[in-house]
C-alpha cells in the first residue's frame, strides 16, 4: 500500500498550494547591515590559538602499545598529573568551550542520534565548535555537570598538533585504539585527564586546562572529533557513528 | 532559486556571475551584497522549506527572513566547500519548527484552489476528477495531521522534490538514514489512511 502511496504523493505535488514567495533580499540586508558581528572574544589572542583544542592524557605503560596516531592530537605521559588551570569555575568557564551560539545554527559534527544540542559555543573564529547536551534518561551525567554530552569539532591544520592530552601514568588509566566507522581513534578511560588547546606556534597554550572525563577521541575528512561521555565505549561508539 | 539557464545565458563570458562559493567567502567577510545574492537565490526553496513547517504564509515569511538572519551571523560556523543549500535549509527548518510551536493555532498545506473547488459532477470526466479532488483532500488531510518531522521528509521529498542530502540536512540524520525516514513515514500515512488507502489509484 505504501507503493501506492508513493504515487499518490507524487500527485498530490502538483495540486498543492504554495504560496507566492515573498522578496526578503532588502529586508535580510537592511537586518544584516549592522557594524561589526565580532563577539567580545578578546581579539588580542591569536586566531591561530582558536584552531586548537583538546587534551592531553596521562598514561605512562600504554604509550609504547600506541601504534596509531589520529592527525590533530598530542599524547603526552606524565608520572602525575598537574592541577588544571580552572578547576572550581562554573561550568562553561570550566570547560573553557569559549563563546555561546545559537546550537540551530551548528551543522557539522551533529549525532543524528541525538539531533540539534541544547547549547553550542565555539572558540575564536569558530574553528572549535562544541556542541553540549543535556543528561537525561539516555546519556548519563558527566560528574556533577548535568552534562550528558559533549562533543567538540575541530577543523582544519590537522597537520599540526591542535589539541593536548596529557594522562598520567595510572594503573586505572587506559588509551585504547578503536576504530570509529572507517577512522582510527582512541578511547580514553579512567580517573580524568587535563585537555588544552595547543598554540600553533609553539608558544605556551594561553588556553587553561581543565580535567576531562572518558574521551573517545577520532580524526575523520580532516576534521578532529573529541566526544566526552560518562556512558562508556559501546554507547559513545554507537552515538559517534552517527556524526554525518 | 539558482539562477535558470536563460539568466546565465545572458551574462557575457567576462561577466560570469560569481560561484555561491565565492559569494559565501565574500559574505563570510561582511560584504551584504553578497549574501543579499544568496537571499535571491534561495529564498523560494526556503520560503516554501518553512511553509512545509509552519502550513501558514505570514509565519514561514517570518520564519525564513529570520533564518537567513541568523545564518549569516553563523557564516563563520559554515565550512567552506560544502554545498550552502542544505546547511541553510536546516537552519530555515529550525526556525520555522520554533514559529510553529509557539504559534497558538494549528495550519495545514492546502490544495490549490482550482484543485479543491466543489465540481459539477454531471459528467463522467467531471465526476473522475470529483473523485480525484476527494482522494487529494483526504490524503493531504493525512499528511498534514502527521508529526512534524514526519511532515517534513514527506513534504521536502515529494512536494519540493529536494534531493536525500538536502532532506537529511533538514531532518537532522545521516544521509544513510533519509530513505528509511521516508519508509517509516509512507507507512505511518498508510495507518493514518487506513482502509481507505487501498483504493487510491483505481481510477
Amino acid at each position: 500500500m505504501t507503493d501506492s502511496i508513493d504515487v499518490a504523493l507524487q500527485a498530490l505535488a502538483t495540486e498543492l498550494a504554495f504560496p507566492p514567495t515573498p522578496d526578503l533580499r532588502a529586508s535580510v540586508e537592511r537586518a544584516i547591515a549592522r557594524p561589526a558581528r565580532r563577539s567580545w572574544w578578546p581579539s588580542a589572542w591569536p586566531r591561530a590559538v582558536a584552531l586548537a583544542v583538546l587534551a592531553t592524557l596521562l598514561i605512562a605503560a600504554a604509550a609504547t602499545a600506541l601504534v596509531i596516531a589520529v592527525p590533530g592530537l598530542r599524547l603526552t605521559f606524565l608520572p602525575a598529573l598537574p592541577s588544571p588551570d580552572i578547576p572550581d569555575e562554573p561550568l562553561a568557564t570550566r570547560l573553557a568551550l569559549g563563546r555561546p551560539v545559537d546550537p540551530e545554527t551548528i551543522a557539522v559534527g551533529i549525532p543524528a542520534a541525538l539531533g540539534t544540542p541544547d547549547e553550542a559555543y565555539v572558540i575564536g573564529d569558530d574553528r572549535v565548535i562544541s556542541l553540549v547536551y543535556a543528561a537525561d534518561d539516555r546519556l548519563a551525567t558527566l560528574g556533577d555537570s548535568g552534562i550528558g554530552l559533549l562533543v567538540q569539532v575541530i577543523e582544519g591544520a590537522l597537520d599540526r598538533e591542535q589539541v593536548e592530552k596529557l594522562v598520567a601514568s595510572d594503573p586505572g588509566t587506559s588509551v585504547a585504539a578503536v576504530q570509529v566507522g572507517d577512522a582510527d581513534g582512541f578511547w580514553i578511560t579512567g580517573p580524568p585527564h587535563l585537555v588544552r588547546i595547543i598554540d600553533p606556534n609553539g608558544g605556551p597554550s594561553t588556553l587553561p586546562t581543565r580535567l576531562a572525563g572518558d574521551t573517545l577521541v577520532w580524526e575523520s575528512g580532516g576534521v578532529l572529533y573529541r566526544m566526552e561521555s560518562a556512558m562508556g565505549l559501546e554507547e559513545t561508539l554507537r552515538i559517534a557513528e552517527t556524526i554525518p | 532559486m539558482e539562477p535558470t539557464e536563460a539568466e546565465r545565458g545572458s551574462q557575457v563570458v567576462e561577466d560570469r556571475p560569481p560561484s555561491e562559493a565565492e559569494l559565501v567567502s565574500r559574505a563570510r567577510r561582511g560584504d551584504t551584497e553578497a549574501f543579499g545574492r544568496l537571499v535571491t537565490a534561495y529564498q523560494g526553496i526556503a520560503f516554501r522549506t518553512a511553509y512545509l513547517v509552519t502550513g501558514e504564509a505570514a509565519e514561514a515569511q517570518d520564519a525564513t527572513q529570520e533564518a537567513f538572519v541568523k545564518a549569516y551571523g553563523a557564516l563563520g560556523r559554515f565550512r567552506e566547500g560544502l554545498p550552502f543549500r542544505p546547511w541553510l535549509l536546516r537552519i530555515v527548518a529550525n526556525a520555522a519548527r520554533n514559529r510553529r510551536r509557539s504559534a497558538g493555532r494549528r495550519y495545514g498545506l492546502q490544495l490549490r484552489a482550482e484543485e479543491a473547488a466543489p465540481r459539477d459532477a454531471a459528467s463522467p470526466s467531471a465526476e473522475s476528477a470529483a473523485l480525484a479532488t476527494e482522494r487529494h483532500q483526504r490524503l493531504l488531510a493525512a499528511v498534514n495531521g502527521l508529526s512534524a518531522d514526519d511532515r517534513l521528509v514527506i513534504g521536502a521529498r515529494y512536494f519540493l522534490d529536494l534531493p536525500e542530502a538536502d532532506i537529511a540536512a533538514l531532518a537532522g540524520v545521516a544521509p544513510g538514514t533519509v530513505k528509511s525516514r521516508l519508509s517509516r513515514a509512507r507507512a505511518r500515512l498508510a495507518t493514518a489512511l487506513g482502509g481507505d488507502a487501498s483504493g487510491w489509484l483505481d481510477d
